[in-house]
């Protein structure tokens, strides 16, 4: 932090009003861990089964909202759902509270993932489910159309200024969105400790990827592999900064849509943003330019999240009441994130998300492992 | 690559400026509706499937478990319920979900007519798998 206001006092304080969003966000990032306590403690939970009227508790939980459930299958599910009810904790928190907070969390969410280089849903997933009363389901799908919104808003820009490349993107595209469909229908059906568990051990490894990855701007490339010339992956790009034209081909083409087919079962089956991993394997495995890697990872997520987005949707995995005011929380989060990104100093708030998401990982993985 | 090549590859691609700006036009569109019918919902103006009150105690619940509590279908079932607040913002959820498919529709017709066969059927590959996935055929299994 105190990097951070000398940054500020370097350039002489100019901009007050980024200050002034800067200091929660950092304030945020520090109190991550008691803010969870408190929300947990305000939250009056308690198991339903301890409570002085048990079975009315239950039972206003499963009580359909607006009628009897419509038929046998509905009345089939609802019977262990009564059983899970027992064991829920009582919120007794009015209906806008949550959105609410999840706008506020969200914004601050963006703001931080736009500095540290990540994509929303990597963020979301982990702390919305660590933090939040929302089930593991719903987290996840509204973690994709957090992630889905962010790439399409984003996708116009980089693909007119060639940054996000088709020819690159769309056969990957192809293998990670079809893989992505095969994760979510996998996370759907495995049970919810398992999800929570592996959830917290892919977060703990993406911390670790976070901090051990190093990108290279521009890899060498000596020859183009014979896919990589078939699909026509390569190109041209003008770099802004210095006016110099660039231009790029891949390597190692095989290995890299191999490993898309793993990135898409994640992507789908933890309903995370998948810009962790395509960034190194764009960059780092096939040797594509940092920019174009960033640029069609970016445009990549509207594809590979809306396979993956349309199998949640249809199994009744997104409540509008919460994944919007994450979506809109986030999107202006990220315009506030750009703005700080002139003042601020990435590196640092980089390895403070690192360590956000070591401790979000570690708290799934517990939270998974019943501990 | 010779210098006209490069100045012309610098450029994106008349496809891809078109993806681009169905993109742009289908994300604003989709953000307005999402935001609009939120409004609607949240404001009262639209009855809910479920009442707001009820939503702090299904919400902790599994995905299986919520839509049999408050009659939510599965797959395109909540068309039939669009009138309702809740379910009307599926309208701008939707259609942001479905853009990228509208956007490879145009994007196989732009490489079919530039003769670019082998990305025109990626491209329609990637339309069958999405279409696939929206179609509401695929049902996982309930936990």
């Amino acid at each position: 932090m105190a990097c951070v206001f000398r940054e500020y006092l370097k350039r002489g304080a100019r901009d007050y009003a980024a200050m002034l969003v800067l200091l929660p966000v950092m304030l945020f990032l520090l109190l991550a861990a008691p803010m969870a306590a408190l929300a947990q403690n305000g939250d009056q939970v308690q198991p339903a089964a301890q409570s002085s009227a048990p079975a009315s508790s239950s039972a206003d939980v499963v009580a359909p909202a607006t009628a009897a459930p419509a038929d046998a299958a509905a009345l089939q599910t609802a019977q262990p759902t009564a059983q899970a009810a027992d064991m829920a904790p009582v919120d007794n928190h009015p209906w806008w509270f949550w959105p609410l907070a999840l706008l506020g969390f969200c914004f601050i969410l963006g703001i931080i993932a736009v500095m540290a280089g990540v994509g929303g849903g990597v963020l979301f997933v982990p702390l919305v489910s660590g933090f939040f009363p929302f089930h593991l389901d719903f987290v996840r799908g509204a973690g994709l159309l957090v992630a889905l919104a962010g790439a399409l808003a984003a996708g116009p820009g980089l693909l007119r200024r060639n940054f996000a490349n088709l020819r690159l993107a769309l056969p990957v595209a192809l293998i990670a969105s079809a893989c992505a469909i095969v994760g979510a229908m996998l996370g759907l059906a495995l049970p919810t400790h398992i999800i929570q568990t592996c959830l917290g051990g892919t977060i703990l490894a993406i911390a670790v990827l976070l901090l051990l990855s190093k990108n290279s701007v521009r890899p060498v490339v000596n020859k183009q592999d014979a896919i990589s010339v078939a699909l026509g992956m390569d190109g041209v790009f003008l770099e802004p900064s210095t006016g110099e034209v660039v231009e790029w081909k891949t390597h190692r083409t095989l290995a890299g849509l191999l490993l898309f087919i793993v990135i898409g079962i994640m992507a789908g089956m933890f309903g995370l943003g998948a810009g962790w991993a395509n960034v190194p394997v764009l960059n780092l495995l096939m040797g594509a330019p940092l920019k174009v890697s960033v640029g069609t990872s970016k445009f990549l997520l509207s594809i590979t999240d809306t396979s993956a987005a349309w199998v949640y949707l249809n199994q009744g995995c997104v409540i509008p009441l919460m994944a919007i005011p994450s979506i809109v929380g986030l999107m202006l989060g990220s315009v506030v994130g750009v703005r700080l990104l002139a003042v601020a100093k990435p590196k640092f708030i980089r390895y403070m998300v690192i360590f956000v998401l070591l401790f979000s990982g570690v708290k799934a993985l517990m939270k998974g492992l019943g501990w | 690559m010779n210098t006209m090549d490069v100045k012309n590859e610098i450029k994106a691609s008349p496809a891809q400026l078109r993806y681009a700006d169905t993109l742009f036009y289908g994300s604003l569109i989709g953000f307005v509706t999402m935001l609009i019918t939120y409004a609607l919902y949240v404001f009262g103006v639209l009855e809910p499937q479920i009442p707001l009150d009820e939503m702090p105690r299904l919400w902790t619940h599994s995905a299986a478990a919520y839509r049999a509590a408050g009659n939510i279908p599965q797959g395109w079932g909540w068309l039939a319920l669009v009138g309702k607040g809740d379910i009307c913002n599926f309208l701008g959820i939707a259609f942001l979900a479905a853009l990228t498919i509208f956007c490879f529709v145009q994007l196989a017709w732009s490489l079919a007519r530039r003769k670019q066969w082998l990305m025109m059927c990626i491209a329609i590959a990637e339309v069958l798998v999405l279409s696939l996935a929206a179609s509401g055929v695929l049902v996982a299994g309930a936990h």
